[in-house]
């Protein structure tokens, strides 16, 4: 018997057929889709389609082409699916276009404001389309953001939003989200999905603007570079509709309430000298403590956060490791994110959207189904209570405790 | 038979687990979720407990004709007429279950990583290495699955693992789904997912060493079973929850390429194409080997070979009359009432009618 099977593996080495086979030479891979509201048809969608027949491998894992060009190609139609939109895709190049190595799929603002359920489904169900592919919302257009991005530290623009996402998974300037998570949260009652933004930056450095907000939502953050794409901030969904997009600030307390910051980098108004501001990496320790309870017909929630802090940089020169500067800037800290969690759940109350999953505190409460879907969770949202307890405590300092001051000058 | 011929008990319980496992990739299981939703997994348990009770006395009537099985139980009850009933009726119905999941794997191989393949060809390539495996007889079934279980249990624990960082606990509420009521209700029905296993325990220990040692061995390979495809379900409910994973053909398929282990390790669920191929080439050989064994004890044929070839044909007639995957599944879950009534009431009909007249004829003899 053994022989046999033996016999039979080694075959199935050497009988491998080429029914299936997926040449390189005849396809043309999507590496972006961005999918938009369409004039003439339901959907517009963009494909960014790799150059495979000139491209180099990287040491870094992106795709180059000698002489630093773009390795991509950009083609937009209007078509009712995406399906159909890459059979007339088909009909535009020789090669046939493939979904199976999309890194990233960008959801239009005006198609994300109507509904991307059926989108989502569609790419749900294609077997060549990944549930690990990386989803956003893109501010405006989707397609005239895969036309704007210009990746400065990548060639590959798919391989810098693949790289942004990833990267969001440690900064949290904006959340990383996957298609698996988007559609998971869109069908589960008690919690609503979100997405990251990326925006065409319309508040550039030297252009004599606003000042600075101390929070920049997205496309406003204040700054010069070849990209004029931002990657902050996080669009907020009602079921499978967009209702609102938050700044760094709320994206990270959102994070933080549900228990996903780990550590992130935050500035405070400085408790003494009001007008400056002190940065501190917050660490996340312990999974925020939630208490759920109905007054009336109110739904009423308690979170208890604890974040610990370092301290990063001290531009007003106090000495953070003395302990009454420690407890007065824990006391900011504490007061900074307190109010903008009160400012994220006022926003949440009127969108009447759950991204952080209060629902789901309350859904345990309930024993069967049923009952869980006559409490009617999504009707509640606006009229939810929360009250927050944040408890920071600063414990590092960095390389020094106080800052290193200049020797005093006569002049 | 002579003794060399013979398997031994715990053997058939390791074959039966693992023919067992190789279920955990196909739609059959899908029937937990609609009638459980987020309380799949109890309703998992309770049939698997329920599946036990109901095996038992049964088993003890077996168990007590040594070198019997179930037809000698039905022959001792009702004579030949009913010897005859039972042996079409678990030939019949491991027939019909073995042509859904042969469609199915064919359905399956097809809607993920071959998409160009005709399913005719892929169903028939299946169906050439099932009755290979239904030709060689229980002993080389036994001897195949105790080299396959440690593969296939690692594999299936790989993806498990590698799928658990997208699990949330919360998606397990409530936890009773849509109600006590319902769930109990449903669960009777679900009971037949444990059909080849069960057949395997009822027709196989004429075929067994020690067959007063089979009971035991089957009630603990029930219990390993239903563990494992509850705690299956626990996790398949946290990675794609209620109702998201109601429509999930493929559930298994979906956390194989939810499995990312970096850059470098992820789009692995062509590997498991091997496994899918060999396991349903297992499960449905080990049926269909049984299959041919209840018609020619039932008809007094010297060898179930020859009944190997008219059933391999119905069995790719009953692979190919669903209309589609969907029709298959249907078929699946409508034939549970007449699953339950074959694979339980009638044996205790059987082992109860069985143990009567044998205390009677006992009596009659003092």
């Amino acid at each position: 018997m053994k022989r046999r099977l033996a016999v039979l593996l080694l075959l199935s080495l050497l009988i491998t057929g080429c029914w299936d086979r997926t040449e390189l030479e005849d396809r043309a891979y999507v590496m972006l889709l961005g999918i938009d509201t369409g004039e003439t048809s339901s959907l517009a969608v963009t494909a960014m389609l790799a150059l495979t027949p000139s491209l180099t491998p990287s040491i870094m894992g992106g795709i180059v082409q000698p002489g630093r060009r773009m390795a991509s190609a950009l083609m937009t139609v209007e078509a009712e699916t995406v399906t159909q939109a890459m059979q007339i895709l088909n009909g535009m190049t020789s090669r046939r276009v493939d979904l199976r190595q999309v890194r990233a799929a960008l959801f239009g603002e005006a198609l994300a404001r109507q509904g991307i359920a059926e989108v989502v489904s569609e790419l749900i169900r294609s077997p060549d389309a990944r549930e690990t592919m990386l989803v956003s919302l893109a501010q405006g257009r989707a397609e005239t953001v895969l036309r704007t991005i210009k990746p400065v530290s990548e060639i590959n623009p798919a391989r810098m939003v693949e790289g942004i996402g990833m990267q969001a998974k440690y900064l949290h300037l904006a959340p990383p989200v996957r298609l698996h998570q988007f559609a998971t949260r869109m069908s589960v009652g008690g919690i609503d999905p979100v997405l990251p933004v990326l925006a065409v930056n319309t508040n550039p450095l030297g252009d004599g603007g606003e000042a600075p907000a101390p929070s920049a939502g997205p496309g406003e953050l204040k700054r010069v570079s070849e990209n004029p794409i931002d990657f902050v901030g996080t669009a907020i969904f009602r079921g499978d509709e967009l209702t609102g997009t938050l700044t760094i600030d709320e994206t990270q307390m959102l994070l933080a309430l549900r228990g996903e910051m780990g550590k992130a980098y935050f500035s405070v108004f400085d408790p003494v000298q009001t007008s400056r501001q002190a940065s501190l990496r917050l660490h996340q320790e312990n999974l925020p403590q939630y208490r759920t309870a109905m007054i009336g017909n109110r739904p009423a929630v308690t979170v208890r956060i604890l974040f610990e802090g370092e301290v990063l940089a001290s531009p007003t020169g106090i000495d953070y490791s003395q302990e009454a500067d420690r407890k007065r800037l824990e006391r900011s800290i504490a007061t900074y994110t307190e109010r903008t969690i009160q400012q994220l759940v006022g926003k949440l109350t009127v969108w009447e959207a759950d991204p952080v999953g209060f629902g789901l505190k309350f859904r345990r409460q309930f024993s069967t189904t049923p009952a869980w879907d006559a409490f009617s969770w999504p009707d509640r949202v606006s009229t939810m209570a929360v009250k927050v307890t944040v408890d920071a405590r600063v414990r590092r300092y960095g390389l020094i405790l106080a800052p290193i001051r200049a020797h005093p000058t006569e002049r | 038979m002579n003794d060399r011929e013979r398997i031994d008990a715990d053997s058939l319980a390791v074959a039966t687990l693992t023919v067992m496992l190789t279920q955990s990739f196909h739609a059959v299981l899908l029937g937990s979720l609609w009638v459980g939703e987020t309380a799949a997994w109890i309703a998992m348990l309770i049939s698997g407990l329920g599946a036990l009770l109901f095996y038992w006395p049964v088993a003890r009537q077996i168990a007590a004709r040594r070198g019997g099985n179930l037809l000698d139980v039905a022959a001792d009850a009702a004579g030949a007429p009913g010897e005859i009933l039972t042996g079409v009726l678990f030939g019949a119905f491991s027939l019909h279950h073995c042509g859904l999941i042969l469609r199915q794997t064919a359905e399956m191989a097809v809607s993920t990583v071959y998409p160009h393949t005709p399913q005719t060809f892929a169903m028939g390539t299946v169906a050439v290495c099932s009755v290979y495996c239904a030709y060689g007889g229980l002993p080389a079934a036994v001897r195949a699955a105790r080299l396959f279980l440690p593969v296939f249990a690692f594999s299936l624990l790989l993806i498990l693992v590698g799928a658990l960082g997208w699990a949330d606990f919360d998606y397990l509420f409530p936890v009773w789904g849509p109600g006590i009521p319902r769930v109990l209700a449903g669960t009777p029905l679900l009971m037949v997912w444990l059909w080849p296993m069960l057949a395997t325990f009822y027709l196989a220990p004429d075929q067994v060493r020690e067959p007063r040692s089979l009971p035991k061995q089957a009630a603990i390979a029930i219990l390993v079973t239903t563990l494992a495809y509850a705690l299956q379900k626990v996790e398949l409910l946290m990675v794609i929850p209620w109702p998201q994973g109601r429509s999930n053909l493929f559930p298994l398929h979906q956390l194989t390429r939810l499995v990312t282990g970096g850059r470098f390790f992820e789009r692995i669920e062509s590997v498991w194409v091997f496994l899918w191929t060999f396991g349903t080439a297992m499960h449905v050989g080990l049926l269909l080997h049984l299959s041919a064994r209840a018609f020619a004890q039932s008809f007094r044929m010297p060898s179930f070979r020859p009944a190997l070839v008219p059933l391999s044909v119905l069995l790719l007639t009953v692979a190919l009359f669903p209309h589609d995957v969907a029709e298959s599944i249907t078929m699946d879950m409508s034939k549970a009432p007449a699953g339950l009534a074959i694979i339980f009431i009638w044996p205790l009909l059987l082992a109860g009618v069985a143990a009567w007249r044998r205390r009677r004829r006992a009596s009659g003899e003092a």
